[in-house]
């Protein structure tokens, strides 16, 4: 398999990628349920740590993932309605969209909580607005509506995905998995 | 002969000591910070209400004396939850200890700056702790007085239970102060 995308098939970088912010967005919702229930203390620091450490990953991810798509153009979708298309297409940036303003709001939280953020205790990184509770306040909602918009978007998405794999038949699902099918 | 020139200069250095300015500064003149590490990361927060009597003079440093007194409960870091753990029985136990303070005598030249060796009395424990500090005169006879002071909090019993530990919150802390010390604060000896 080949590291680039193909004109039928997404290549091991973009896959890669793809399948290891999975994995970090499941990490990522327990960690943030578990500090949620949490009063302060040590435990709710660690598990907010490590909230943000692998936010901040995914962050940096999304980036990587976005610049790569500006220079390794994905496959082409199979035939489909244009609605379909216009749908999928609009995932799919909401989803990237997502990807960046979670990690920010969540990084501004932090800032305005005066709680600066360290990736994984490595580096300081610095704050984003000035401490202020009311800030705090009004990120923490919007965060938490992003997050479920993200959980939204991404069950859209899985049900178009499955929706083209066990309906349509078409092989759109094998193009993003790894170990399917070779060409 | 020798020695009564030298006890004469020894008597003349006292002497001059008695012009040692002294003061009396609080928030209002300044500020009292601490720096503190949560997760690897460095965040401020600040003592909002003490007084500080300041006795020093640059050119007679040993004659400085210095008796500062902190409001524990006036401790803010910009997030309730925190101050209010902070105020608790694991941290300051404002109930019990609601002051802190600094108390030394005999500051040394050293480099560009002073040093001071005095006691740190927090949470019931009194311990050495060394002042860094710059001054700075100004033209009225005062000046400004900047440091810090570096303590490691659990020296001090500053983080009880679970808050020993050091993984998640650090032990040292810094504590920066910069006071000006004008004409309105200065006290008659
Ligand atoms: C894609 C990345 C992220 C996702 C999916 C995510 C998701 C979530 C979720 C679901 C919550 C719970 C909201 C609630 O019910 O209160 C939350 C809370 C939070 N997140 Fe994130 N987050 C992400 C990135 C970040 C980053 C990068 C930071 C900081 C640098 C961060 C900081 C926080 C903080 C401070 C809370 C509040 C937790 C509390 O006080 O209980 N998040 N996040």
């Amino acid at each position: 398999m080949q590291l680039t995308n193909t004109a039928n098939r997404y290549g091991l970088v973009p896959q890669s990628l793809h399948w290891v912010v999975v994995v970090l967005l499941i990490v990522q919702f327990l960690l943030a349920e578990a500090a949620d229930d949490l009063p302060l203390g040590v435990d709710k620091l660690a598990m907010l740590a490590r909230h943000k450490s692998v936010g901040l990953s995914i962050l940096l991810i999304a980036l990587v993932r976005v610049a790569w798509r500006l220079f390794d153009r994905p496959p082409a979708p199979p035939p489909m309605p244009s609605w379909q298309r216009l749908a999928a297409g609009l995932t799919h940036w909401g989803m990237y969209a997502v990807l960046f303003a979670l990690p920010l709001t969540g990084w501004m939280m932090s800032s305005a909580a005066n709680y600066p953020v360290s990736w994984w205790g490595l580096i300081q990184l610095p704050d984003l607005v000035v401490p202020s509770e009311s800030l705090e306040e009004i990120l923490h909602e919007v965060h938490e509506v992003l997050a479920g918009t993200l959980l939204f978007l991404a069950a859209l998405h899985v049900v178009a995905a499955l929706k083209h794999q066990f309906l349509d038949r078409d092989g759109l699902m094998r193009r993003m998995l790894p170990w399917v099918g070779r060409e | 002969m020798k020695r009564f020139a030298a006890v004469l200069c020894l008597a003349l250095i006292a002497g001059q000591s008695s012009v040692a300015a002294s003061w009396r500064a609080n928030e209002k003149a300044g500020r009292l910070t601490f720096e503190a590490t949560q997760a690897g990361a460095r965040f401020t927060g600040e003592f909002s209400r003490f007084v500080a009597d300041v006795a020093f003079n640059p050119s007679a440093p040993s004659e400085c004396r210095f008796d500062v007194t902190i409001d524990t409960a006036s401790a803010g870091t910009g997030e309730s939850q925190r101050d209010g753990l902070l105020r608790g029985q694991d941290f300051f136990w404002v109930d019990r200890y609601p002051n802190a303070s600094y108390q030394g005598s005999a500051c040394r030249s050293e480099g560009a700056g002073f040093t001071l060796k005095g006691q740190l009395l927090l949470r019931g424990v009194a311990r050495p702790v060394t002042l860094q500090f710059h001054f700075e005169p100004d033209s009225g006879g005062g000046g400004t007085l900047t440091g810090k002071a570096v303590v490691q909090r659990l020296d001090f019993g500053v983080g009880q239970g679970e808050w020993e530990g050091t993984e998640w919150v650090g032990n040292e802390v810094t504590v920066r102060f910069d006071l000006t010390l004008s004409a309105a604060a200065a006290r008659a000896e």
